[in-house]
């Protein structure tokens, strides 16, 4: 079996604003056929670092290979092959969808273009009203038909999902994970993590301009915490659940047990037997929660 | 590595279709503007009164008035070149211009359109050049309807106007439009900033106006005057005594320059 070709690598990539490092020294890949999900809360570098994949950006150090071109110098190769949405959409008001998705394709030398038809019948695309007219929702629809245009072999994603309704969201991730499929890389970025776990391999978590890490969706789900709250029919005894493998900030008030579990909740639902369980509710930490409890306190310094 | 995969004209096409009635409604204030100085000139032809009280003004005041300091109301090409060319119609086709100039770059960068478009395989240096291809085909639309305009008024009121004096005053206009309009577009491409873009480009209008005008009182900006786009264009008084080629085609490649200069900063630039 061959490796899957690389087609983003960031080396050390360095971008400062004046005084502020809004990118320092990432190195990362995405291969041909791998989802990457980009996480990290608002202003982490996530924007800044597919802009400079774009060659909008110039690094101030370090340097980024698309498709083996230098991103900056060969800006102009990169874009023929990759897909770009940027995170805040904007089109050109008057124009239809149509008319948009037309001026992309004959930008990108595609004369006959119908499978933009078929990827606006998918994400259901009102393809013949003025964009001005368009919800947030179908303009950010509009903007992913144009960066899947032309079946580009990297999709650079900002935020893709935001302003879906599930839906869509469902039928947009099977349309990723189809290109992906027939190896396209794709690197998407989000805050949050639920909007890319079901269809991303691999997920890279940064904050405020560093990498904190780059690992498989299963790694980091291993990792992530769960807020727990168990309500039960008579108050358990108070030290009930302290042998409990992974658990913490353990609050037990009369009936109702508050706590957080590191991994997964098995050794906890698996101690529940015991007792008659009312109300049982479990909730992933967010990113951001699983952030500060994996690398709070060495980033703290 | 080079790939030049889009149409040819296919950002200039784009820029017209998206200002077409932006265009349509300043050639229609040109012509109409036209109509109206010309539809005046049956009262002010034999009415030797404006003449004498003009000649009775300061010479600085006749200098704002005039670009050659002139004032020859008695024949219908002196009285349409001060009333068109003389300060209305360079200023607002400086208005049109640099509006259009600004929003070209960037203004659509401010929004956050560029992105979209640049996210296609087209070079920056490529977007400006066919960007300012577009200004340049729209000014020369709106110097074209104020020319069809003087021909088709100067019939209709007797002006006996001579399509090459037409010919040197649109162009004249026109270039003078192309001109502050590429200072804008320029500086937008250059700083990304579409208020400063606006902003030097009207001082450059200004200037040019104003150093052309003074240049008659005062000797200290004689030797600036030639520098002047406003003096290039208009210091001849094309409508009576034709366009200068020479200094049209200097104030021409000075802003075909601008272009040039903006695209190579453009192209080194970090986009907003």
């Amino acid at each position: 079996m061959t490796v899957p070709a690389v087609v983003v690598w960031a080396d050390s990539l360095t971008k400062r604003y004046g005084r502020t490092l809004a990118l320092d020294r990432l190195t990362l890949e995405v291969r041909a056929g791998e989802v990457l999900g980009f996480l990290g809360p608002n202003g982490a570098g996530k924007t800044t670092t597919l802009r400079l994949l774009m060659g909008y950006l110039r690094p101030t150090a370090g340097c980024a290979y698309v498709h083996g071109l230098d991103a900056w110098r060969d800006q102009v190769a990169v874009h023929a092959r990759t897909g770009y949405l940027p995170g805040d959409v904007r089109l050109w008001p008057k124009l239809t969808a149509r008319m948009t998705a037309g001026h992309l394709a004959r930008l990108r030398g595609i004369d006959h273009d119908q499978s933009f038809v078929d990827v606006a019948k998918r994400l259901d695309v009102d393809l013949n009203r003025p964009v001005r007219e368009l919800s947030r929702g179908n303009r950010q629809k509009v903007g992913v038909l144009l960066a899947l245009l032309g079946d580009p072999d990297l999709l650079l994603l900002d935020e893709p999902t935001s302003g879906l309704d599930p839906l869509i969201q469902q039928e947009f991730q099977h349309m990723l994970r189809e290109r992906a499929a027939a190896g396209t890389a794709v690197m998407l970025s989000s805050h949050v993590l639920s909007e890319v776990e079901h269809i991303a391999d691999r997920v890279a978590i940064i904050r405020s301009g560093r990498l904190l890490m780059a690992e498989s969706l299963a790694t980091l789900r291993e990792k992530a915490r769960h807020t727990v709250e168990v309500r039960f029919a008579c108050p358990p005894p108070p030290d009930a659940f302290a042998g409990v493998p992974g658990i913490r900030d353990v609050r037990l008030d009369g009936t109702v047990l508050r706590c957080t579990m590191r991994g997964t909740v098995d050794p906890l639902v698996k101690a529940l037997g015991h007792y008659t369980v009312v109300d049982l509710n479990s909730r992933e930490a967010d990113l951001e929660e699983t952030f500060l409890a994996l690398y709070g306190e060495e980033d703290r310094s | 590595m080079t790939t030049t995969i889009a149409a040819r004209g296919e950002i200039t096409r784009q820029m017209l279709r998206g200002g077409r009635r932006a265009l349509a409604a300043w050639a229609a204030a040109f012509a109409a503007m036209v109509a109206l100085y010309a539809a005046i000139w049956p009262s002010i032809q034999g009415n030797s009164r404006w003449q004498e009280l003009f000649n009775t003004l300061p010479q600085t005041y006749r200098a704002m008035f005039t670009a050659g300091g002139q004032l020859d109301l008695s024949t219908p090409a002196g009285y349409l070149g001060i009333e068109l060319m003389g300060f209305l119609g360079p200023a607002l086709i400086a208005v049109y211009a640099i509006s259009a100039g600004a929003a070209a770059i960037a203004g659509e960068e401010g929004r956050g359109g560029l992105e979209v478009t640049l996210s296609a395989p087209v070079a920056r240096g490529r977007m400006l050049t066919e960007r300012a291809a577009a200004l340049l085909i729209e000014m020369t639309a709106v110097a074209a309807a104020t020319g069809f305009a003087m021909w088709v008024f100067s019939l209709a009121f007797g002006m006996n106007l001579g399509v090459d004096a037409i010919a040197s005053a649109a162009a004249a206009l026109g270039l003078f439009g192309f001109f502050t309009g590429t200072v804008a577009l320029a500086v937008g491409a250059a700083t990304g900033s579409a208020a400063l873009a606006r902003g030097i480009a009207a001082l450059a209008a200004v200037a040019s106006y104003l150093i052309n005008a003074l240049a008659q009182v005062t000797s200290a900006l004689k030797t600036a005057r030639p520098l002047s786009p406003f003096y290039l264009l208009f210091g001849n008084e094309p409508l009576q005594h034709g366009l200068r080629v020479g200094g049209a085609l200097a104030v021409l490649a000075v802003s075909l320059a601008l272009v040039a200069i903006g695209g190579v900063v453009f192209a080194r630039r970090d986009l907003a």
